[in-house]
């Protein structure tokens, strides 16, 4: 009987520290979706929790969970809030930390933002950092606009027509991880 | 293609090689390589999925096939 076979890893990032963050509930709802699919392992790492440090940058300061978790990882899902139109620092610190680990992995991107814009503007300066680390981006976005009316206070979605979104994205995320596992395993560099 | 083949620290296997990624660095010579820096060869089992890399054999990346740099 053949091995069943091995079930993607696709954890979901967390990519602030600051204190309220309304980005906390996206995540948990991102790998709370996530964890229903079959064949899919998830986590929720979040970058406070990371014990890296900042007199030094890049690789020198890689933390070995960390990197064991993006060496293991088929694709990776990033929740980022806008902050000033752009993505957070410590989240760079935290991506700048590998780089090999990341190498033809699929990454999705959750925007997050008080206002209406939906964290785009966080993205669009996400994604060129992503492809130089070596992840292949998908074209799907979720963004969460005026992330503050969104959740009520169990942290459940008041509106529904999330879940369609989530779900498109999360489609093509999988197909992604799939694909690029085959690719990564089976496909040599010509 | 590579030198040799990678074999998976986790299993043994002959691994599958899939990148080269330049890496910049600072390092005495990284900024006269004709690709910006050393380069990272990228491999991975295809029993287990184990990720490794190494640094690629000097002389062994092809500048033209790193089309960004053509841009």
């Amino acid at each position: 009987m053949a091995d069943a076979p091995r079930a993607l890893y696709i954890p979901v990032l967390l990519g602030t520290v600051r204190k309220g963050r309304m980005s906390l509930p996206v995540a948990r709802l991102m790998t709370s979706e996530l964890a229903k699919r079959p064949g899919i392992e998830t986590e929720l790492i979040d970058i406070a929790r990371l014990p890296l440090r900042v007199d030094d940058a890049g690789e020198a300061i890689k933390d070995p969970t960390f990197a064991g978790q993006m060496q293991r990882a088929d694709a990776l899902v990033v929740v980022s809030p806008e902050y000033n139109h752009g993505y957070s620092g410590l989240l760079k610190h935290v991506l700048d930390s590998c780089l090999s680990e990341y190498i033809h992995k699929a990454v999705g991107v959750v925007g997050v933002s008080a206002g209406p814009f939906g964290g785009t503007r966080g993205i669009q300066d996400l994604l060129p950092v992503l492809r130089e680390l070596g992840l292949v981006t998908i074209f799907w976005d979720v963004n969460f606009s005026t992330v503050q009316n969104v959740f009520d206070e169990s942290g459940t979605l008041r509106d529904a027509a999330y879940a369609e979104r989530i779900d498109k994205f999360l489609r093509e995320l999988v197909w992604m991880a799939r694909t690029l596992r085959h690719g990564r395993e089976q496909i040599a560099l010509g | 293609m590579a030198s040799e083949p990678m074999r998976c620290p986790r299993d043994g296997a002959v691994m599958n090689w899939h990148a080269e990624k330049v890496v910049y660095g600072t390092a005495p010579g990284d900024a006269a390589s004709v690709l910006g820096g050393p380069v990272e060869e990228a491999w991975t089992c295809p029993v287990c999925g184990e990720c490794a890399s190494r640094p690629a054999p000097a002389g062994h990346a092809r500048p033209e096939a790193d089309s960004r740099k053509r841009r």
